[in-house]
This record gives structure tokens, sequence and C-alpha cells, in this order.
């Protein structure tokens, strides 16, 4: 135990080390990715070749204990977030969702949980992740659950060249993931390409706080607190320093809005959750 | 009305300009990017029109909600999760029938008043006329249309519903031949928004064979209504008070509505 915490000591020590003076030029850069092909990961610059790799190690890092985090660190509030945006949602007859980045399996299971309670007929889900690590805790949850395998398929793939046909579904819905991704763009007008006319596309992501006071509380709590607790909980500092940075970097909820619609969405809107922590984004392709 | 009558007049004088329009647009681009700005916005428009006039067939048996929405929405070759477009889900759709029915009630007033312009009717039945011709477009969802009354007087629907009531009685006076400029303006309009909103709450009970009760308690319902303002005419004085209260409701529900305001 005194090994651990020696060790939390000597971590915290490097972490804080490394003021974030430059956080609020940061948040001014609304674009992803800079002019020489350099793009962020978290706070540090990196190749765009590299960012891939990084957060594929990110995820790898966390696959098993990604839950437990995350009711950690949201103290259970995700998993109102995620049901609210299936609420949202209300899928029909006929839906057919494709889930990017949806390894665990947290909205397709909601989804699910809502085809079965509703009495829907003829629906079906495809989970795409990028990771397999994440797509084997999700597997492996589905069938401690006992979830219809037939109604669920599991696919490895990268966000950005989704390996599915045009208008191939109805629904893409995209949760706590598009901020990992190299090129947002890209995967939104992927996005666009393999939803059939009338889709809906929904994002549900980290965003900004409308009040300022309270963007400075969290940013406290999320700078101070979430590493040390996954060096507590999950072992690990790295993947939830990114995690936190990753956040800041994103686009506001207007600009990412603007992106929505710049890859042919329309009715774009988004709605604040928990005063901005998250945003919805909608839009359909029409 | 006037949102029927001004496009025309517009229509009117873009063809009697058609040339200079043409020349207009030949020279300046800017012309030429807000028109496409207009045609996406009616593009996106015509197709919630689209979507939720093939819902309406729906509303009998599923009432005025999502689901109702999301089946118009199949039959016209989107997926059902469209649905979500219309945030409001059964408040849209009942805001999409008052006010397509009432631009098709103005239609008919048109007409009705084209008609009868050889041996004018006067202004009490005319109104009778047009508020049974409202009613009647009700006629086919009346199973639901507590749900639909419970629909409007949900706080964040109650503008919409107010507004709507209030131009419909508006247009059913204009055409009834009311110019009055006086207080009576006001109290013609409050008189028969009073009249249509009962005879509404008779109709949801009413089980009488095509509405024939419905009809008779409306034409008692004008009648006192009659009497009531020649009551006030006689008492000038009491209603001058109510004028300025009156005339800004409304100019506020015309302005909910986006509507012009001149006739």
């Amino acid at each position: 135990m005194s090994g651990s915490l020696k060790q939390l000591k000597r971590i915290i020590g490097q972490n804080l080390s490394v003021k974030y003076n430059f956080l609020p030029s940061v948040r001014l850069l609304t674009s992803q990715t800079t002019n020489d092909g350099e793009t962020h990961f978290g706070f540090e610059k990196v190749k765009e070749q590299e960012k891939e790799k990084k957060v594929f190690e990110v995820f790898e890092n966390v696959a098993v204990d990604y839950d437990i985090m995350n009711d950690t660190m949201s103290l259970g509030i995700h998993r109102l977030w995620k049901d609210y945006f299936m609420c949202s949602l209300s899928p029909t007859n006929n839906t057919k969702l494709l889930d990017v980045a949806g390894g665990t399996g947290d909205i397709t299971f909601r989804f699910l949980d809502f085809v079965k309670n509703q009495n829907l007929q003829n629906c079906h889900a495809t989970v795409c992740d990028i990771n397999p690590h994440m797509l084997e805790v999700g597997k492996l949850r589905s069938s401690r659950y006992n979830y219809n395998a037939n109604m669920v398929s599991w696919k490895e793939g990268n966000a950005e060249k989704l390996d599915f046909e045009d208008n191939s579904f109805n629904v893409y819905t995209i949760a706590f993931g598009i901020r990992n991704v190299t090129h947002i763009d890209r995967v939104l007008s992927e996005a666009y390409r393999v939803l059939q006319p009338g889709g809906r596309f929904m994002c549900l992501e980290f965003s900004h706080l409308e009040n300022s006071t309270l963007q400075w509380l969290y940013d406290q709590y999320s700078f101070q607190l979430i590493p040390v607790l996954g060096q507590l909980i999950a072992g690990k500092w790295q993947p939830y320093k990114y995690l936190v940075e990753s956040i800041r970097q994103f686009p506001t909820q207007e600009n990412f809005k603007l992106m929505i619609e710049e890859a042919g969405f329309r009715q774009v809107t988004y709605e604040n959750l928990t005063m901005g922590m998250v945003a919805m984004h909608s839009g359909f392709k029409l | 009305m006037s949102f029927i009558i001004i496009p025309l007049n517009r229509r009117i004088g873009v063809r009697n300009s058609s040339c200079i329009w043409s020349t207009i647009r030949l020279f300046s681009s800017e012309t030429t990017s807000s028109d496409e700005q207009g045609d996406d916005k009616n593009y996106e428009e015509d197709i919630r029109n689209k979507i939720l006039e093939a819902s309406l067939p729906n509303v009998p048996e599923l009432g005025w909600s999502k689901e109702a929405i999301a089946k118009g929405a199949q039959a016209v070759g989107y997926p059902g999760v469209t649905h979500g477009m219309f945030s409001r889900g059964g408040g849209d759709l009942l805001h999409y029938f008052q006010t397509s029915s009432n631009s098709k009630l103005v239609q008919f007033l048109k007409k009705y008043k084209e008609d009868m312009k050889e041996n004018p009717i006067p202004p009490a039945d005319f109104a009778e006329r047009a508020i049974q011709e409202r009613l009647k477009m009700v006629g086919p969802y009346v199973g639901k249309w507590p749900q639909a009354l419970a629909i409007m007087a949900l706080p964040p629907n109650v503008p919409n519903s107010l507004a709507t009531l209030l131009t419909m009685v508006d247009d059913i006076c204009y055409y009834a031949g009311d110019r009055s400029v006086d207080h009576n303006w006001y109290l013609r309009r409050i008189g028969i928004a009073g009249v249509y909103k009962a005879s509404e709450l008779y109709m949801i009970q009413d089980k009488s064979e095509e509405f024939k009760n419905t009809w008779v308690f409306l034409n008692k319902r004008l009648l006192e209504a009659v009497q009531l303002q020649d009551l006030l005419l006689k008492s000038e004085n009491g209603t001058q008070m109510a004028k300025d209260t009156v005339q800004s409701v409304f100019v506020t529900a015309r302005n909910i509505l986006g509507i012009n305001w001149n006739k």
C-alpha cells in the first residue's frame, strides 16, 4: 500500500510540474488538425499518423476498468446521459443502428432494451469500434446479460473509413467517441454516407460548460482529481490525463454543430446535459 | 388569412415586374445565393410538412404522438426515427393540423364569400357557417380531440395554440365583413373565439349523427353572443377599458405565428 502511495506521489509530482497555463489559448483552437500534419493528443502535439496509435493504446489500457472508472468519475451520471440519449432517439420498428466507437456496448445495450420493452420488430444493431479490446469487453457483457446475439453484430473498423455500404443504416450513434478521432470531418462525412435519407446522426460527447465559474470548478475537478482517481482505481495515470485534456480540445457546441452541417446534415440541433458538461448533437440526412 | 393573401400580392407584383427581376438577376450573384438559401429552407420545410401530412391519417389510431409521426414518415419513404425532427412530437403534429386547417378555412371562406356575392347573408350567419366548417375538419379526429386539447394546454404549446385560435377568429370576422375600427372589432373576435371553443367542447361528447346537436348548440351560443354584444353596445363606456389589453393580445398572436399584421 505504502509502495503504491509513494508511486502515486511521484507521478503527481511529475505531472503537476507541467502547468496548464496554455489552457485559454488552446480553447480558442477550433480545428483539430494544424497545418503541418500535426494534431492534438490531449495537450500534446503529435504527428497525425501517431494519434490513432496513441488513442488505441489509451483504450487498450482502460478497456477492462472502463465501466468502473466511468461510474466513479461521473458519479454514475453517465448512465443517465446515455439513457436520455436513447430516449431522445426513441427507436421505432425497422431501425438499423450503427453504433460507432461503441465497443463496450453501452449505447447498443440500451437500444436492445428499448426494442425489447417497446416490442419493436425488425431492429438490428451493429457495433463498430477501432479497438478489439473494447469490443471484447462488449461481447463478454453481451453474453453475460443474455442479449439476443442475432440482433447485434460486432465489427472492428475505423470511423474515418467505414467498411459499410452507402445508405445501409438509419441511425448512426457515436457516444464519447468522436473526440478521439484524428479527423472529425471525415468521420462526419462517413456517417452521412452510410445513412439512408431520413436517417439520424446522433452524437453524445463531453463539451463546454455555459457558466465560466462552473467551468473553472469543473476544470479543477478534471485536472486535479480525475488522473488521481485513474491512478488509484485503475492504476493508470496517463489515459485519464489524456481523457480530460481531449475534452478541452473538442470544439464548442456551436462549432461542432457547424461541422455537422458542413458534412451535409440538416435540422441540426444540440442539447446541453448537466449544464453543458455533455452535449447531445443531432442531425438528419434529408 | 394574410399569409395567403400577402404571398399572392407579392406573386402578382413579381409577375408584373418579371423582366426587371431577371435583368437584376443577370448582374447579381448575391440575389441567386439568397434565393438558394430560401430554397434550402423550403426544402426542409416541405419535407417536414410532407411527413406531418402523411402522419394525420394515423391519428385516429395512434393519437397525437411520436408513433403517429413515425408511421407517417415510413409512409413517405423515410425511416421511423425521422420523427426526431419534431422535437415536440404530438405538439408539432397538432400545430401542423391547426395551421393547415386554418388555411383551408381561409380558402373556403374566400370561395363562400364569392358565391354569396349575389345575395349577401348576415354576418352572424356567415360566422356560424364558418365555425361549422372549421369544426367539421376536427370531425375525423374527434376521438383523439380530448388529447389534442390537453396537448394545446401544455405550457410550451400554449402560445402556438392561442395564436392559431386568434388568427382563425380574425379570419372569420374579416370575411364575415367586419371592417370596424372601434372596440367592436375586439368584441366580435373574442365572442367568436368563445363560441368556437364552447362548441368544440360540446362536440367531443356529441354522439349524434353528423354532429347535429353540435350545430344546434353552436346556433344558440351565437344568438346569445349577438344579444350580449347589443347589450354591451348600449353601455359603451364599460368596454373602452378592455380595448388596449385585447389589442396587444391579437398583435402578439400574429407575431408568435410570424404572420404579417397588415391585411
